[in-house]
C-alpha cells in the first residue's frame, strides 16, 4: 500500500507510513501539525501487521509537513475498531481537516460509530477488490476536498448525473422541444386560473407541461381545501400519477392563467422513446420537484411540530392562566360582598352623619326651649300676687326640676310613705310622679300653704317635664354626635382622634343591643390617633354586635335550658348575662392597642379559619349576614389602618385584640 | 277590687310620660310602673296578692337582658296572667318579634313610639272593657275608665239576663 502511494502520489504529497496509530500520533505531536493551511502534510498510520500509513505534502515545500491531508487505516476483524484507532489522532490539532479512508479487509465493519456520527469516515473500500485505478483516484478527490476545507477555497463542483446546469424553464424548453421533435408541432394550451388540471381521486391520463403560470396543489378535505404545494409545485403536472397509473391524490388547480401542452400517457410515452434524452430531463424536474415538495413537507412536519409543542405550552399556560382565574374570581366574589356591605355601611353612616347635622338645629332649639320654658314658668310662679304662694309653687317647681331619678321600688316605697302622710294614695302617687321626693315638703305643702295640694303638685309636675325634657333632649344629643363619628367614612384621615371617644360613640349609639350586659371599661391614658373615626367606629360597632350576640345568644340558650318557664317574683335586680370587656393601651411606642373581651362560648375552632367568609353562618343553623361581614369589614378597615387584628378565643370566651398605628402610613395609590 | 295597669318600660323619662298620660284615671284603676321584668314580677305578684285585677300590661320590647315579647309570653303562659290584655309599646320590634307576640303571647294591641297621649287613651279604655266584658265583670265600679256606651250595653243587657 505505501509503495502503491509512493509510486503514484510522491510527485504531488509527502508519504509517511507508521506500524501503529500510537506512533503516528507520537510523531505527529512531536513535530506539531503546521497550521500553514497552502501546505498540508498528511500522515495515514496504521495497525503494525497492516501496511500503509500515508503522508502526504506538495512536493514543492517539502521543507515541513504542513498539515496531514488524509490518512488511510486498514481495519479488519483482527485489528481495533476504526473509532479506538482514529478518536485519539483525528482530534489533535492540525487533524480537524483530514480526510480519513477506512481500508478494510472485512466485509462487516462496526466500531464506526464515533467516525460516521461526528462525519469524518470520508470514504471506505474493501481491500480484496480495490482497483488502483480508482482507489487513487479517489484519493486525488479526497486531497481536492481537503484542499478545500483546508484553505477554504472554492469548491470545484462535483456533477451528479442529475445535476443540470439548466433552469426548471430552461429544461422544460428543452423537453418541450424534443417532445415536438419527435411528436411534431403540439398546441399551446391556455387556461386562466382556477382551472383544475388533476382532482383528487379521478384517474389521471394526460400530463401538462406547463410553460407559463402558477398551479397549486391542494388537498380537499372535509374541513375545506388545504394548499398543499404553490411554490413546490413542479412544471409537469399528472406525472407522478401518470408514472404509477393511479389515481391523483391532489388536486392541481392553476393559481395564474397557464400556458402549457397537453399529453397523454401514450403520448408522452413515444415521444420519450423517440427521444431518451427527455428521460433525464423529465427525472431531473422530478427529482427538484419531489425535492422540492419533501423540502416542504419537511418544514410542514416542523412547523407542526413546533406548533404542537407551542400548543402545549400555551394550553398549560391557559390551564395555569385559569386556575389563576378562578382564583381571582373567588376572590373578587368575596371581595364584592364584603364591598358591598361596606359600601351600605358607608352609605348609612353618610346618611346618619346627614341626619345628624339635620337633627343638630331642632335639638339645639328643643334645648334652648326647655331653658327658657323653664325661665318663664319661673318667672310667672314667681310673680303671683300672693308671695306665700308664689313660694311654695317655686319650692314645688323646684323640687320637680331637681328631683332624682328613682327606681321603681323606691317610687313605691315613696308612694306609701306619702300616702300615709296625705291620706290618698293617688295623691300620693301624682306627687311622687310630680317628683316630690321629700316627705317633709309634702307635709309642708299640705298644710293650709297658700297654695292647694293639686297646685303645689302641677308646679312640681312642670320641673320635672322640665328635668325629664332636658334629660331626653340631653340623651338625643348625645346620641346625634355619635352619629357625627360615623361622618367621613372615606376621604382623609382624620388627626388627633380620641379613640375612647370614638369607642364611647360605638357603645352609645349600641347601647340598645347591650342591655343586661355589663360593660366594663379600662382606658389607659393613650395618645390621640390619627384615623379614619367613622370607619373605627364601625370597626368597633361590629366587633361589639359580635360579642353582645355570642353572650345573649349563650344567654337565650341557658336560659331555654334551664329556667322556662320563669319563676315569676324570685329574682331581686336582674344579673348581668354576660361580660364585655373593653381594655386600651400601648403595648409598643407608636402603636395603640384595644381589646374587645366577651365571656361568650367562644367561637369553635372548626369554623375558626371561616369566620372572615361574608356568607358565613352561625346562629342556630339560621343564615346569618352579620358576623361574617362584620368581622371580614372589621378586618378590612383595620388593615387599610395598616394595623393588625388577632383572635383569641377559648370556652372561656372571645378577644379581639386590634393593633393600630398612631400615625397612618400615607397610602400609596 | 281594682282593675290594674302594669307599665314595664326601663327608660325612666319614658315611663314617666306614659304614667303621666295615664294618671288621670287614677284612683279608678291601679298604676303601676316598673323598670324591669324582675320588678314587674314582683308587682304583679302583690296586685294579686291585694286582690286587684291585673287588666292590662303595656310592655315596652327592648329591655335590658331580654325583650318584652318574652315577658308577654312569659305571661300568656302563667294561668294569674293569661287574662291579662297585653299591649306592646315599641319604637322598635323586628317582624319575628311582633310574630311572636301575636302568635304565643295572643298580643292584643301593639302601640307605635312616639304614641299619642289621646290615642293611648283611647286604647287603654278599650283594653279596659274588653277585659271586664271577657271576664265577666260588673262594670259599675269601673265606669270611669271603660268605653261608656259598651259598658252601659253591658249593664243593659247584664240586667236583662240577670
Amino acid at each position: 500500500m505505501a509503495a502503491l502511494l509512493r509510486e503514484r502520489m510522491a510527485n504531488r504529497c509527502e508519504i509517511a507510513t507508521f506500524s501503529s496509530v500510537h506512533e503516528a500520533a507520537a510523531a505527529f505531536s512531536r513535530s506539531g501539525p503546521m497550521d500553514d493551511p497552502g501546505t498540508p502534510a498528511p500522515a495515514a498510520p496504521a495497525p503494525a501487521p497492516a501496511p500503509a500509513p500515508t503522508v502526504a505534502e506538495p512536493p514543492e515545500q517539502s521543507h515541513a509537513p504542513a498539515a496531514v491531508a488524509f490518512m488511510t487505516v486498514v481495519v479488519g476483524n483482527d485489528t481495533a475498531s476504526a473509532d479506538a484507532m482514529l478518536q485519539p489522532i483525528a482530534t489533535l490539532p492540525g487533524f480537524a481537516s483530514t480526510r480519513i479512508m477506512l481500508l478494510c479487509t472485512s466485509l462487516d465493519i462496526s466500531g464506526v460509530q464515533w467516525l460516521t456520527d461526528s462525519g469524518r469516515l470520508d470514504w471506505v473500500g474493501y481491500v480484496p477488490e480495490l482497483q488502483t485505478g480508482a482507489f487513487i483516484e479517489n484519493i486525488e478527490n479526497q486531497l481536492v476536498r481537503f484542499r478545500e476545507r483546508h484553505v477554504n477555497a472554492p469548491p470545484d463542483r462535483v456533477s451528479s448525473v442529475f445535476d443540470q446546469p439548466d433552469t426548471d424553464v430552461e429544461i422544460i424548453e428543452k423537453i418541450q422541444q424534443h417532445i415536438e421533435e419527435a411528436l411534431g408541432k403540439q398546441p399551446r394550451l391556455t387556461v386562466p386560473a382556477g382551472t383544475r388540471l388533476t382532482i383528487t381521486d379521478k384517474r389521471v391520463e394526460e400530463v401538462t407541461i406547463i410553460l407559463r403560470g402558477s398551479v397549486a396543489l391542494i388537498h380537499e378535505g372535509p374541513r375545506g381545501d388545504i394548499t398543499m404545494h404553490e411554490e413546490s409545485t413542479g412544471p409537469i403536472i399528472g406525472l407522478l400519477a401518470v408514472s404509477e397509473g393511479r389515481r391523483a391524490f391532489l388536486t392541481a388547480v392553476t393559481t395564474s392563467e397557464v400556458t402549457g401542452v397537453r399529453l397523454t400517457t401514450e403520448q408522452f410515452n413515444s415521444a420519450i422513446a423517440g427521444h431518451p434524452d427527455i428521460t433525464l430531463l423529465v427525472a431531473t424536474l422530478f427529482i427538484r420537484s419531489l425535492d422540492r415538495r419533501l423540502r416542504r413537507a419537511e418544514e410542514l412536519h416542523i412547523e407542526n411540530a413546533e406548533l404542537s409543542e407551542q400548543l402545549a405550552i400555551e394550553r398549560s399556560q391557559l390551564a395555569a392562566e385559569h386556575a389563576q382565574l378562578e382564583v381571582a374570581l373567588a376572590n373578587l366574589e368575596e371581595a364584592r360582598t364584603e364591598l358591598m356591605a361596606h359600601e351600605r355601611l358607608a352609605s348609612l353612616g353618610t346618611l346618619a352623619a346627614g341626619m345628624a347635622h339635620e337633627l343638630n338645629n331642632p335639638m339645639a332649639a328643643v334645648a334652648r326651649i326647655s331653658e327658657h320654658l323653664g325661665e318663664d314658668i319661673s318667672a310667672l310662679l314667681g310673680s303671683a300676687p300672693d308671695s306665700k304662694w308664689a313660694n311654695h309653687a317655686l319650692t314645688a317647681l323646684h323640687a320637680g326640676l331637681d328631683a332624682q331619678s328613682l327606681s321603681t321600688r323606691e317610687e313605691r316605697a315613696l308612694r306609701r310613705e306619702l300616702a300615709r302622710i296625705t291620706g290618698d294614695e293617688s295623691v300620693a302617687q301624682r306627687l311622687v310622679l310630680a317628683g316630690i321626693r321629700d316627705a317633709g315638703l309634702a307635709k309642708r305643702l299640705g298644710r293650709r300653704s297658700g297654695i292647694s295640694l293639686e297646685g303645689a303638685e302641677k308646679a312640681a309636675s312642670a320641673g320635672t317635664q322640665l328635668r325629664n325634657l332636658r334629660s331626653a333632649s340631653t340623651r338625643i344629643t348625645d346620641l346625634v354626635s355619635s352619629l357625627r363619628s360615623y361622618a367621613r367614612p372615606d376621604g382623609d384621615p382624620v388627626t388627633d382622634v380620641d379613640l375612647h371617644q370614638n369607642l364611647d360613640d360605638a357603645i352609645r349609639l349600641l347601647s340598645h343591643k347591650l342591655g343586661g350586659i355589663d360593660l366594663v371599661r379600662k382606658y389607659r391614658k393613650i395618645p390621640r390617633i390619627e384615623c379614619h373615626p367613622g370607619q373605627l367606629a364601625q370597626v368597633w360597632t361590629n366587633l361589639l354586635t359580635n360579642a353582645a350576640e355570642a353572650i345573649i345568644d349563650a344567654s337565650e340558650e341557658a336560659g331555654r335550658a334551664t329556667t322556662d318557664p320563669a319563676t315569676p317574683g324570685t329574682s331581686e335586680t336582674p344579673a348581668p348575662i354576660g361580660t364585655i370587656r373593653i381594655r386600651t393601651g400601648q403595648p409598643t411606642p407608636g402603636w395603640l392597642r384595644v381589646e374587645i373581651a366577651d365571656d361568650g362560648p367562644g367561637i369553635p375552632e372548626a369554623i375558626l379559619p371561616r369566620i372572615f367568609e361574608p356568607r358565613f353562618t352561625t346562629k342556630s343553623g339560621q343564615v346569618r349576614f352579620g358576623m361574617g361581614i362584620g368581622m371580614g369589614v372589621a378586618r378590612t378597615i383595620v388593615g387599610k389602618h395598616h394595623g393588625t387584628m388577632r383572635i383569641d378565643t377559648s370556652a372561656a370566651g372571645t378577644t379581639i385584640i386590634v393593633e393600630l398605628p398612631i400615625r397612618t402610613p400615607k397610602e400609596e395609590e | 277590687m281594682k282593675l290594674a295597669i302594669v307599665i314595664l318600660e326601663d327608660e325612666p323619662e319614658v315611663r314617666a310620660a306614659l304614667e303621666r298620660d295615664l294618671v288621670d284615671l287614677l284612683p279608678t284603676v291601679r298604676l303601676e310602673p316598673a323598670e324591669d321584668v324582675a320588678n314587674a314580677r314582683e308587682i304583679i305578684a302583690e296586685i294579686l296578692d291585694d286582690g286587684d285585677l291585673l287588666a292590662l300590661a303595656l310592655c315596652d320590647h327592648r329591655l335590658p337582658g331580654t325583650t318584652g315579647v318574652d315577658f308577654l309570653v312569659e305571661m300568656a303562659r302563667d294561668e294569674d296572667t293569661v287574662d291579662t290584655r297585653k299591649v306592646l309599646v315599641t319604637g322598635q320590634a323586628d317582624l319575628e318579634a311582633t310574630v311572636r307576640a301575636v302568635n304565643d303571647a295572643d298580643l292584643d294591641h301593639y302601640i307605635a313610639k312616639p304614641w299619642d297621649r289621646d290615642e293611648l287613651l283611647e286604647i287603654v279604655t278599650d283594653q279596659l272593657t274588653d277585659y271586664v266584658e271577657i271576664q265577666g265583670i260588673d262594670p259599675i265600679h269601673h265606669m270611669a275608665v271603660l268605653d261608656q256606651a259598651r259598658a252601659l250595653e253591658m249593664i243593659r243587657s247584664g240586667g236583662r239576663s240577670d
